[in-house]
């Protein structure tokens, strides 16, 4: 609702700064190709690695801020006219929730550059940008953009919910290869357009073309991969060992309790793998000889951690795992300061979506895990819990 | 030190490469003049040696690495009088690889410095009458470009020429790619060399400041396409370490994914299937058994012939466990092909099911017939042969003789030495579908 209404505003805003510009600069073809170019600059979306996909304004915005050198203000004109069309055009082509997450931040990024830039030409000479100084001014100002698409992102993350602010700034920083090659490329047309013509496209659109399919393809394996560890952790439940569900949202409080805490990206994302797949072990229960027989909790980690190691890339995981049988202290001796915080947040949620399981309320489970910290689980994971509990709630 | 006649022969091989490429740069001497200045030749070679030891992973098993690029660069940029002289010293320096040095291997790094400087000269000779005779002025664009995406074919398949020649030589043993199937590389090539060349004249014409800004969006693209092939192997690692682990629970089929997945690759390969399809049919056998890790033991491991009821239920927990893969959109395909296998064995239907799945369940029964269980013993491999041919209508006999012909031709055996009966072994291969 806020989002909605923030972007309405922007867009009101942006529609009337367009319009105004247009008015007092109605500067002719240039004003029409450049408020052209920066319309198609949202159409054409690239992946990033955060999952999130980032429209080509950038690269659209330092190809034509290095190119006209003569006029930033009608640049900068040009390009608050275009917005507003850009974005019905978006809206139009990719649907809402591109327009909702995406263009915002992009367009806050925008006007900083463009702003940035305008000040800079009052006090410098053009022709430095085709020198090294001259270029390590284009690149702050680039930073800058990227660093308030981050910060933009960041406060339209509500605050509720499972993910928390730090969450979307990490994903959102994490996105720095998209904008690299978008602003090296669109550097590269700016730069070499007046001398080269033409044969600027390919210069510049090669190299792009490379990192689009590149960031792309790093994408789509990430993407499948998830699927795949999620289908995997998935399979015991499917052969009804284990309750349908259980993986994926121990998962999810696992993520937003770890973001909390003040896990890493990399961190995270270990946190994620070892929730989906910590009763993989289950599936030897299809075997009678064991599942007559009696085991434990820790059993069922051990043999988790046991499949998991067989694969190279899962074995970090597989440690996350095998360490969340390990109780927070035992009666009568020091914690252990080297059970990883990832095994303590995984043993707390699974206890608490497992108490759900067996006919617990929310407020019962996470009792039931405060009468074991100290001892079982680490209190200020349970502490932590409660208060992700209690925000998704509101 | 004694060294064997093939070691000889290798030596022989690597000094003959080696000489031919010092002699190729002394003509070079004598015609070229040097690189000026030299900081910048300094700068191409160390690109040139960077981006040839980091190829990356652009398709599906295609590696592609920039370097070829980075010679047409540096031809444009020198000029045609010192444009052969410094890519072939580029070349000479690029021969270096740690491996090598760590391990004081000298075959290799000599027969690669032999190859590598010859097949850039004459690449960089051929694309010489493309380079303009004064300064690079915009309109030498297109002549450039045309030349240098030919030049870059001739340097690729000189190059690839003289490598399997050379490990013809070296490694008789060893499978090489042919040549009529290296199109998508050539063309990647290509565009390269074509790109290169138009790098070469911004740099010219614009200066070296653009020079940073490639780096950086090249950057961009060999980190996505390296996180791509890691996340790729990820992959594929986790899936076949979990296959494996499940393999292990049963001692009886320890192996049998790896080696399905290597008969159907030989079926397939016989066959002439394309690359993309042997790798969905890799993918396929590497899952096709994830299924039974939900169907109880006891049902897996019974003597004899199961029940309808049992049948079905083995049959329902498999397919339950196959739905949840079937969720990822990129197994979707390959669990089809599962799939029809299991609809194939099943005899539920025998027409319209895809060759990939018909050769899935010829590889997975002849495994199965020539592994041994914990209900029966291995049968022969002519036994095996013969079984199969009996049911060439449901696997399709064109299946059935491609693997029998690959087998043959490998002078491989498989299964056991003593013979079984055949009504046994027809009943299991009856039941193979579920319980291989």
């Amino acid at each position: 609702m806020r989002n909605s209404f923030l972007n309405r505003a922007f867009g009101i805003a942006l529609c009337g700064l367009g319009v105004a510009a247009a008015v007092r600069w109605s500067a002719g073809w240039e004003f029409v190709v450049i408020a052209c170019a920066y319309a198609a600059g949202h159409l054409v979306l690239i992946s990033s690695p955060s999952g999130r996909r980032v429209p080509l304004l950038p690269a659209i915005a330092a190809g034509i801020a290095l190119e006209s050198h003569g006029s930033p203000v009608l640049v900068l004109a040009a390009a608050a006219a275009a917005l507003p069309f850009g974005w019905l055009a978006a809206r139009l082509v990719h649907g809402r929730r591109v327009t909702d997450e995406i263009l915002p931040a992009e367009a806050v990024g925008l006007a900083m550059f463009g702003s940035i830039m305008a000040a800079e030409s009052l006090a410098v000479s053009v022709e430095l940008y085709r020198h090294a100084l001259g270029l390590t001014i284009f690149g702050g100002t680039a930073l800058i953009w990227f660093l308030t698409v981050a910060l933009v992102r960041t406060l339209q993350t509500n605050g509720s919910g499972l993910a928390p602010r730090r969450l979307t700034l990490l994903r959102a920083l994490a996105d720095w290869p998209a904008y690299l090659a978008l602003f090296s490329s669109g550097a590269l047309y700016g730069l070499t357009v007046s001398v080269m013509g033409w044969w600027a496209l390919p210069l510049a659109g090669l190299p792009y073309a490379f990192s689009h399919v590149s960031l792309h393809r790093e994408q789509t394996t990430r993407q499948t991969y998830r699927q795949t560890i999620q289908a995997l952790g998935a399979v015991p439940e499917a052969g009804g060992m284990v309750a349908a569900g259980h993986a994926r949202r121990v998962a999810e409080l696992s993520v937003a309790i770890g973001a909390e805490m003040g896990l890493s990206v990399g961190m995270l994302q270990r946190l994620e793998y070892a929730a989906l797949l910590h009763d993989v072990g289950r599936v030897v229960l299809a075997n009678p000889a064991i599942s007559a027989g009696s085991y434990s909790d820790s059993d069922v980690s051990g043999w988790s951690s046991a499949i998991m190691s067989e694969a190279r890339y899962l074995e970090n995981v597989a440690e996350v795992v095998a360490a969340q049988h390990h109780p927070y202290r035992r009666p009568g001796e020091e914690r252990d300061p080297d059970l990883p915080l990832a095994s303590k947040i995984l043993k707390a949620t699974a206890a608490y979506d497992g108490g759900m399981i067996t006919g617990l309320s929310s407020l019962e489970s996470i009792e039931a895990l405060h009468r074991g910290a100290a001892y079982d689980h680490d209190p200020e994971v349970v502490a932590c819990l409660r208060r992700v509990l209690e925000r998704r709630s509101k | 030190m004694t060294s064997t006649p093939h070691e000889r022969r290798t030596a022989i091989l690597a000094g003959a490469f080696a000489a031919a490429g010092a002699s190729l740069l002394a003509v070079l001497f004598l015609f070229q003049t040097d690189p000026r200045p030299l900081w910048l030749w300094a700068v191409f070679a160390a690109a040139f040696v960077a981006l040839g030891l980091s190829s990356v992973e652009v398709n599906d098993r295609l590696f592609v690495s920039s370097s070829n690029m980075v010679v047409f660069t540096a031809a444009v940029v020198f000029g045609g009088e010192s444009a052969v002289l410094a890519v072939a010293l580029m070349a000479a320096v690029a021969v270096l690889h740690p491996d090598d040095l760590r391990e004081r291997r000298w075959r290799q790094p000599a027969a690669n410095f032999g190859q590598l400087v010859i097949s850039v000269t004459v690449g960089v000779t051929v694309f010489l009458p493309f380079l303009p005779d004064g300064p690079v002025t915009v309109d030498d664009l297109p002549l450039l470009a045309v030349g240098a995406g030919f030049a870059a074919i001739v340097t690729d398949w000189l190059n690839f020429r003289l490598v399997t020649f050379f490990v013809r030589v070296a490694y008789p043993d060893r499978d090489l790619r042919p040549w009529s199937k290296m199109l998508p590389h050539h063309i990647a090539i290509s565009v390269l060399g074509v790109f290169g060349a138009i790098l070469g004249a911004a740099y010219v014409l614009v200066g070296p400041l653009i020079l940073p800004l490639m780096f950086l969006t090249f950057l961009t693209g060999h980190v996505g396409f390296a996180t791509y092939s890691r996340l790729r192997d990820a992959h594929e690692d986790t899936i076949r370490g979990l296959v494996k682990a499940v393999e292990a629970l049963d001692p009886y089929t320890r192996g049998h994914t790896e080696r399905v997945a290597r008969f159907a690759r030989i079926i397939g390969e016989h066959l002439g299937l394309r690359p993309e399809q042997l790798e969905t049919l890799r993918w396929a056998a590497l899952i096709h058994d994830v299924g039974k890790v939900a169907v109880p033991r006891d049902l897996l491991h019974k003597p004899g012939v199961l029940t309808e009821a049992e049948y079905r239920e083995t049959v329902n927990h498999m397919r339950v466990v196959e739905e949840v893969l079937a969720e990822v959109d990129f197994l979707r395909p390959i669990v089809a092909i599962v799939d029809g296998q299991h609809a194939l064995l099943d005899e539920m239907r025998t027409t319209s099911v895809p060759i990939e799945s018909r050769i899935l369940a010829t590889a997975d029964a002849f495994d199965a017939m020539t592994s041994a269980r914990s209900y029966r013993a291995a049968v022969t491999q002519a036994v095996a042969f013969d079984q199969l041919r009996m049911r060439s209508t449901v696997y399709g006999a064109e299946m059935v003789e491609a693997l029998i012909a690959a087998i043959e031709q490998e002078g491989e055996i498989y299964g056991s030495p003593d013979e079984e009966s055949r009504a046994e072994v027809e009943r299991l291969v009856r039941e193979r579908a579920i319980r291989a």
